[in-house]
């Protein structure tokens, strides 16, 4: 009932826009985004769009989510930019004080007709940045034919406990597999007992809360769970768990939305679940949730229509097209058909938005090397304070 | 080649060389048009110099951009801002433009002086005029594409060594960046000792590894070079294509399957050794610090061999037949033959490629980020994002595109080629080559 | 008439050195054009090559649903115009250089080589706004100027040291009868230098194909994208897809391995005469 009043609010708007803009003259809006789907995706919905508007065409440029950031500093000085481009949320921050992004048009009702997460996650200091066309996190993969429904399980203690079993009784074979050297991952070992990154909002940039007794002990965990996959980090790779994964050779494995399209094309049989929740917590830990944006660029010389379009590609005809293609998440509430989503959905409830803020890029590089160490070994206390100094400097 | 005949200079002539010295200083081609009679370079020079005058408010804005680096404009939009990097750069643009005008000021003037000295003031044609600058048309184009597309980067990248652009408060438009001076080499060399420590590690294995990785190649590819001309096996040529192939097959796509190939625990290489036997516990080729360094040199040699087998095979064949013959009148032996007669040659033939690869190694970014990607990672990591095989050109790749913090990446720029370029001029001057004639 | 073949220990000992080093050069080849064929989209982690199967659905993706032959025809139009560009530029610099005198030459020449070493990848940003203010971002003339400014150098000093191994005489048997300087060059010199030239033709040639950094910089429209820009992109952004990427590289690497084959006298002769001559 909501959808559909949501719904009819943005018919309303597009059709008072529509004779608003009845008269303007031709325009191109350039369009950043990756391959591999969301190019199909903007191509569709441009040609969707300029159904509506006949003077405004859609020209998709490849410029791959992770380089838009640092792209659109120069391009859009430089007069060569985009007007609308895609970026992650953590890169929000950088975005916003860069100068590169406009805000949000219409923040309540963009705001009113997207997930909760979506909406916290673009926006910073009180301000809403961007439309969100996706959103996404991780969640436990688990392969039928290794592992029950029921057998998966829902601490990170029965996990142990269950690969000490598997790994004895499948000697080349791997219980749980992890990409150990990914703070995008390791995070959740941090996250017992509310602990937050840069703190309940996200905001703190006086602390990151990586050193905190909490997140030690988590970590400590982590470094324990060595014993039930005693492989190097640097053997740990994405991509070769990836493979291993895919080609059977795990039963649980910790990774995202966008490889269920490879598992069912090699066709693995899998399902998702959330993740276990560490000692001491009853709920699956905090992940990282992702929001995929569209964001006007400040430097564009058609905001307006360039607003209109982004505004177009929340709306639900295109995140339904978008789910089609792409297979990922949708920012608004929408009943998608997959056999997947559910887990994901879940794990969802209980993520929190990647920090934005600028200091989150010094983060990575930090909390990757962190990670790998101490599943190698380093004293923890000594590498996440290491890791805090970095993040903070 | 010219001869320049000179004409012993009278009284008169002194004064009215004097005249033309003032005439070609005070605007260029003055001298040319009035007392030489060189219409053509005369309004050239001009021409050239009328363009500069006109262009002369642009160039002083610039050039006071340059030192004040814009100011924040917080109320304009953002496209309206001062962009303080893009003012660094036309500032140095416009330094190189001045530059180049003040070298063409000097020609010109030296050049009607010449022309007095020489032909006194008779007419001289088009073509005449064209093939006596042949020299300096020669070298314009690549003078003119080097100065801007080499020169200006450099001199744009040290000057960046000693401002303040980084992130997260320092990145136009948003914001700009001033100068700070020598703060940054402060900071890197004395501040902290974690970056001390990691930049002398860093340094000392990008050393070792340009010459472990130049020295490794080419007596590689010399060995090979020399097995296959010597020996009598008739499918040389086949091998000799076989060992073509590392070069010709883009090295990013060979270094990315490596990784995959030499992952301790997943990749085949340990698993068909674990399977033949040869070896129980896997290796750990890429995750160990000092096996990684192993395996990088091991890897770049892979590469890099058929390089100089190719260039010391040419080399070889090169050498004239009468230096065998009378070698072999002489009763020598294809050993003795070998290493007394063909080696050195070679070697004084290659030594100074020898220098140049040694530099090119030391900034081969390809060879260790593909490979390694600078990992695995140690104990400083987690605070100077630089890895065990590191060499100073992907830390500085690292620290650019990681944590954009472009001013440090510069002052390790600046520190890499003031301590390079030193040992490079020094080993070229040494060559016999270099020595002996017109370089 | 057929050599009799002498079948001795030594032979037998280099035989089999040189088979270990063809199997150790052969070993990630194998696994490359294994990768290229293989169906799913990570590498197989099988110890066979080949062992998952064999499929040409990676090719046909290439050629059907990405722009890979708009992508092959830029990368080969700019390493074209790279090669002829760097060839004509060094080798005039390198004649002016070898048979001029004049002040601050031996100075020009060591910097030649000197400014090689300074790693930056921070200047590229001041090539960036070059190209801007000149109208040259987002061309492939622009990307090539920047290449060919990065050829002359080295490529200058090459071919130097070669053009100063052909006797002056020749110039001089010229100049006498009349002949410009620019027709010395061309007309003489020039001819006389073809092993060199040709050596740098093809090394310049081979540069850009793979080259992802300056692309990456300077292009930006789908219709000017090049190999390395539009392959790479299947190894970005949380995607997989390295067997696609192997199968754009494979066929990238087979006519460049067929080129050097057939070229391999060729290539030989002018790698010998790019050492100084004595």
């Amino acid at each position: 009932m909501r959808r559909s009043i949501l719904a009819a609010i943005l018919g309303l708007l597009l059709v008072f826009s529509l004779t608003s803009y009845a008269l303007a003259k031709d325009v191109v809006l350039t369009v950043w985004e990756s391959t591999g789907g969301p190019d199909e995706f903007i191509k569709q919905a441009g040609e969707a769009f300029t159904k509506l508007y006949p003077n405004i065409k859609i020209n998709y440029v490849n410029v791959e989510l992770g380089d838009s950031t640092t792209q659109i500093a120069w391009d859009g000085p430089a007069g060569v930019g985009p007007d609308l481009f895609a970026a992650p949320h953590d890169k929000l921050g950088e975005l916003v004080v860069g100068g590169h992004v406009m805000p949000t048009a219409d923040p309540e009702q963009v705001g009113a007709a997207v997930l909760e997460s979506c909406r916290n996650a673009l926006t910073y200091d009180g301000v809403m940045y961007g439309y969100p066309v996706s959103a996404e996190t991780y969640a436990l993969f688990y392969n039928k034919t290794l592992i029950s429904e029921d057998q998966v399980p829902k601490t990170w203690e029965e996990l142990k406990a269950f690969c000490k079993k598997f790994n004895a009784e499948n000697p080349g074979k791997y219980g749980f597999l992890m990409d150990v050297g990914n703070g995008y991952y390791t995070i959740i070992f941090t996250t017992s007992q509310g602990n937050r990154l840069f703190g309940p909002t996200g905001t703190d940039t006086t602390n990151t809360n990586i050193n905190s007794p909490d997140s030690v002990e988590g970590m400590k965990f982590f470094q324990s769970l060595r014993e039930i996959l005693d492989v190097p980090a640097a053997d740990l790779t994405t991509s070769i768990c990836d493979s291993v994964f895919q080609s059977g050779g795990a039963a649980m494995y910790i990774t995202g939305l966008w490889n269920v399209a490879n598992f069912e094309n090699a066709g693995l049989k899998f399902g998702v679940a959330p993740l276990p929740s560490l000692p001491g917590n009853d709920t699956p830990p905090a992940s990282f949730s992702g929001t995929r944006a569209m964001f006007v660029s400040a430097y564009s010389d058609h905001i307006e229509e360039a607003e209109l379009f982004a505004k177009f590609l929340v709306s639900e005809e295109m995140q339904k097209l978008r789910f089609d293609i792409t297979g990922t998440l949708p920012a608004i509430l929408l009943e998608v058909e997959s056999p997947y989503t559910e887990g994901f959905l879940k794990q969802l409830e209980y993520a929190f938005p990647m920090p934005s803020i600028p200091q989150m890029s010094a983060y990575w590089s930090a909390m990757n090397a962190a990670s790998a160490n101490i599943w190698d070994g380093a004293d923890v206390q000594a590498e996440l304070d290491a890791a805090n100094a970095a993040i903070l400097q | 080649m010219e001869t320049s005949i000179s004409v012993q200079p009278t009284p008169a002539d002194a004064g009215v060389r004097k005249k033309v010295l003032i005439a070609s200083i005070l605007f260029m081609g003055l001298g040319h048009i009035v007392y030489l009679r060189q219409y053509l370079k005369g309004v050239f020079f001009a021409a050239v110099e009328a363009v500069f005058i006109a262009f002369l408010p642009k160039i002083i804005k610039a050039l006071i951009n340059l030192q004040t680096l814009g100011e924040p404009k917080p109320h304009l939009p953002v496209r309206l801002r001062d962009n303080s990097i893009f003012m660094l750069i036309d500032g140095v643009v416009v330094v190189a433009i001045v530059a180049v005008l003040i070298a063409i000021y000097i020609i010109s003037v030296r050049d009607a002086l010449n022309e007095f000295s020489q032909s006194r003031s008779r007419r001289v044609g088009i073509r005449e005029s064209i093939n006596k600058a042949f020299p300096v048309l020669g070298l314009a184009p690549s003078i003119g594409l080097i100065a801007f597309f080499v020169i200006v980067p450099l001199v744009f990248s040290a000057c960046v060594a000693f401002t303040n652009y980084s992130s997260p408060s320092h990145i136009p438009p948003n914001n700009t960046v001033d100068w700070v001076g020598l703060d940054n080499f402060r900071a890197l060399f004395g501040g902290s000792k974690i970056w001390t420590q990691a930049l002398g590690r860093v340094a000392a294995w990008t050393l070792i590894w340009g010459a472990l990785a130049t020295v490794t190649c080419y007596f590689g590819g010399m060995l090979m070079a020399v097995v296959l001309r010597e020996s009598k096996i008739r499918i040389a040529p086949i091998f000799r294509t076989i060992f073509i192939l590392p070069y010709a097959i883009p090295s990013v796509i060979s270094m990315l399957v490596w990784q995959n190939l030499l992952n301790a625990t997943f990749g085949t290489v340990n698993r068909t050794l674990r399977a033949i036997g040869i070896i129980s516990t896997n290796i750990p080729w890429i995750g160990d610090p000092t096996w990684a360094k192993f395996t990088a040199v091991m890897i770049n040699l892979w590469a890099g061999f058929p390089y100089f087998m190719l260039l010391i095979t040419g080399s070889m064949s090169a050498i004239s037949q009468d230096i065998f013959e009378a070698a072999e009148i002489d009763g020598a032996s294809k050993w003795q033959v070998c290493r007394k007669i063909v080696l050195p040659i070679v070697i004084y033939q290659t030594a100074p490629l020898i220098i140049m690869s040694f530099t090119h190694n030391v900034n081969n970014f390809g060879a260790i980020f593909f490979l390694t990607g600078g990992n695995p990672v140690v104990s400083d990591t987690t605070t100077t994002n630089a890895a065990g095989t590191d060499i100073l050109v992907t830390w500085i790749y690292k620290l650019t595109v990681n944590l954009n913090q472009y001013h440090y990446a510069s002052v390790l720029a600046v520190m890499i080629f003031l301590v390079l370029a030193p040992i490079a001029i020094f080993n070229l001057r040494r060559t016999r080559s270099f020595r002996e004639g017109e370089l | 008439m057929r050599a009799r073949a002498r079948i001795n220990l030594a032979t037998i000992i280099v035989l089999v050195f040189l088979t270990i080093v063809a199997l150790a050069v052969l070993y990630p080849v194998v696994y490359i054009v294994s990768a290229a064929f293989t169906p799913g989209s990570s590498i197989a982690l099988d110890l066979v090559p080949f062992g998952s199967g064999f499929t040409l659905e990676h090719f046909r993706f290439l050629f059907k649903n990405t722009n890979y032959p708009i992508w092959f025809a830029n990368t080969l139009i700019i390493a074209i115009s790279t090669s002829i560009c760097t060839v004509v530029l060094a080798s005039l610099s390198a004649y002016v250089f070898s048979r001029f005198r004049f002040t601050l030459k031996r100075t020009m020449m060591m910097a030649l080589l000197i400014l090689q070493i300074f790693p930056s990848f921070i200047g590229m940003v001041a090539i960036y706004v070059i190209l801007l203010r000149i109208g040259g971002l987002n061309t492939l003339w622009g990307l090539v100027l920047v290449y060919v400014a990065g050829n002359i150098p080295y490529n200058t000093w090459l071919v130097k040291s070669y053009l100063d191994t052909i006797p002056r005489s020749l110039d001089e048997a010229a100049i006498i009868d009349g002949a410009s300087h620019f027709r010395v060059y061309w007309q003489i010199v020039m001819p006389v230098a073809r092993p060199i030239l040709t050596f740098l033709a093809i090394a310049s040639f081979t540069g850009p194909w793979m080259d992802f950094i300056f692309p990456k910089l300077v292009l930006r429209s789908a219709d000017k994208q090049t190999l390395a820009l539009g392959l790479f992109s299947f190894v970005t952004d949380k995607k997989n897809q390295f067997t696609t990427f192997a199968a754009g590289a494979l066929l990238v690497a087979v006519p460049f391995i067929i080129f050097f084959v057939i070229s391999q006298k060729l290539l030989i002769e002018s790698l010998g005469a790019s050492a100084v001559k004595e």
